[in-house]
């Protein structure tokens, strides 16, 4: 996101030059190459990067045991899909991510309806919830082990709470946001409940609960990747730690590029749901 | 008191303004928060159709009395009868920002075809064709336009208007008085017009109170003729009048 305006800034101080009394066509065409070449040399460091990584791996002084050739992770991610092994691994991870999204948000609406809205809900709510958010979550990782097992359940608990605690923590600061003069104006109008709850809170409660929403789908991804490594028959987690029996370096960063993959694309999934709900801020500050 | 406005409402509302027909009744009306009494033992009557403007300094509890013929206040003592479909505009416009304008006006509003009725209502404030606006999209004085059709497109029995034009630039704000007269005369709710401007009352009300610390201190009639205007002599001398109750140095004298 900060992409675009680092790279204008490095721009901006030579296209502004006073002696240079170029015709407007000209200077515009200057900046759009400009504007190109930066962006092409925000390239060169990565590029450059993967070919000394390469180069290392192929004379010898990068050992596959501690880094495999980029070459190499590229073709066994092939070979992974191929057999069928990257995509079961990935579904059964995707899997548990959602199960445990699915407890933890529903959890989070449920008691931050009950919070938010009434004195003594949030009384009987909040306290212990203020709690849990104090325990480190990995820390109950033995514990879970003790009562759970070491079978699905736990890791999706422990991906419902990593959700649960920053979602429920900005739903209620969104619901406690709303500027209470806009409920005396639903008194004035004599909306309904549910007009009230259509127009006046879930609006309102919205910016602040897809903050949370971001924040706790980063959460889920770092829980589950921490279930997945205490102990696991399958998903990428368990993908990872055989390699890691085998010294199979390049099996480990085609699990850890999937983790990324699947954490990018649910980011730009909220993104796209903000983009839509808040379209009445963007629009107007357009405009 | 209740005499003195009986006789001002019966020739706003033509000949409308007997006791039983009153929009608005209070009798021994009184609010304290915390022990400070904010209103004390006021009575006063509003006719259909009467435009009453509410003067008084900040504090004085002339917000708490449209706030209480709102019927927003739950703690009021007294005897109180409002109109049944009272509508507020209030200083700001308060808008719901997250939804487009058309929503906004039409929202809460039952019976039958109430977008057509909206979208008219908008059309009647000068906003036709901004409908589909956010609110965030337009200037101030075009925001308490959409409050205002919000407002009147409910055909309220009693229009409160809580110093509606204070947050407006001047010029903005003879727009708005101009605009709020238009839609009074069009349509004759009752109007209460709560401001700190004695011009603006005068311009506009039928009859206009004083509020000094809790209680009505002045109810008089607006003696000039409609249409009216700033340098009419009725204005001009009842102007002077309330600016040196009000306690204001008077600079003209």
């Amino acid at each position: 996101m900060t992409r675009p305006s680092a790279s204008s800034v490095t721009v901006e101080p030579t296209a502004v030059r006073p002696h240079q009394a170029a015709p407007a066509s000209t200077l515009s065409l200057r900046g759009t190459w400009r504007r190109l070449t930066a962006a092409s040399l925000r390239w060169i460091s990565p590029v450059a990067l993967l070919v000394g990584w390469q180069a290392a791996s192929a004379s010898g002084l990068l050992s596959p045991d501690i880094l495999a050739a980029p070459t190499t992770i590229a073709a066994q991610a092939w070979q992974l899909t191929q057999t069928g092994e990257l995509p079961e691994a990935l579904w059964v991870s995707l899997r548990r991510a959602l199960l445990g999204f699915v407890l933890g948000a529903s959890t989070a609406i449920v008691l931050g309806a009950i919070a938010g809205r009434s004195r003594i809900g949030d009384l009987l709510v909040d306290p212990p919830l203020q709690m849990l958010r104090t325990i480190p979550l990995f820390g109950l990782v033995p514990l879970f082990i003790l009562w759970f097992g070491i079978g699905e359940f736990p890791k999706i608990l422990l991906v419902a709470i990593g959700v649960l605690i920053p979602l429920y923590l900005n739903l209620i600061a969104a619901l406690r946001g709303i500027d209470p003069e806009l409920f005396e104006v639903a008194d004035t109008l004599r909306l309904n409940r549910r007009e009230r709850i259509r127009h006046v809170l879930l609006p309102g409660a919205l910016p602040g609960t897809l903050v949370g929403l971001r924040q706790s789908l980063g959460f889920s991804w770092l829980a589950l990747i921490v279930a997945e490594q205490i102990n696991a028959s399958s998903g990428l987690g368990y993908m990872i730690n055989n390699a890691r029996d085998f010294l199979q370096t390049d099996t480990i960063v085609v699990g850890l590029l999937a983790y990324a993959a699947l954490g990018l694309i649910t980011d730009a999934i909220v993104r796209v749901l903000e983009r839509r709900a808040l379209r009445w801020r963007d629009e107007a500050a357009v405009a | 008191m209740t005499s003195s406005s009986d006789t001002v409402a019966a020739p706003a509302a033509g000949g409308a303004g007997t006791a039983d027909e009153a929009i608005v009744e209070l009798e021994g009306l009184g609010r304290s928060f915390n022990g400070t009494v904010v209103l004390e033992s006021v009575d006063l009557r509003i006719g259909p159709g009467e435009f009453v403007a509410v003067l008084g300094h900040s504090g004085s509890g002339k917000t708490t009395l449209l706030r209480a013929l709102a019927g927003l206040d739950r703690g009021v003592t007294g005897r109180i009868r409002t109109g049944e479909r009272p509508a507020v505009v209030f200083q700001d416009p308060r808008l719901l920002p997250w939804r487009t304008v058309l929503v906004n006006v039409v929202i809460g509003l039952r019976g039958p075809d109430p977008e057509g009725r909206a979208r008219r209502a908008l059309a009647e404030v000068g906003l036709a064709g901004r409908e589909q606006a956010w609110p965030r999209q337009l200037s101030g004085g075009q925001r308490q336009r959409v409050a205002l059709a919000r407002a009147l497109v409910r055909e309220p029995d009693i229009l409160l208007l809580d110093e509606p034009f204070s947050a407006l630039d001047a010029l903005t704000r003879v727009a708005a008085q101009d605009l709020v007269n238009e839609l009074w005369q069009a349509h004759r709710p009752a109007a209460v017009l709560v401001t700190h401007d004695v011009e603006e009352a005068l311009l506009l009300a039928d009859r206009a109170l004083l509020v000094d610390r809790g209680r009505i201190a002045y109810d008089e009639p607006v003696a000039a003729p409609r249409p009216r205007r700033r340098d009419q002599p009725q204005i001009v001398a009842q102007r002077l009048d309330l600016l040196r109750r009000l306690g204001v140095i008077d600079p003209v004298a």
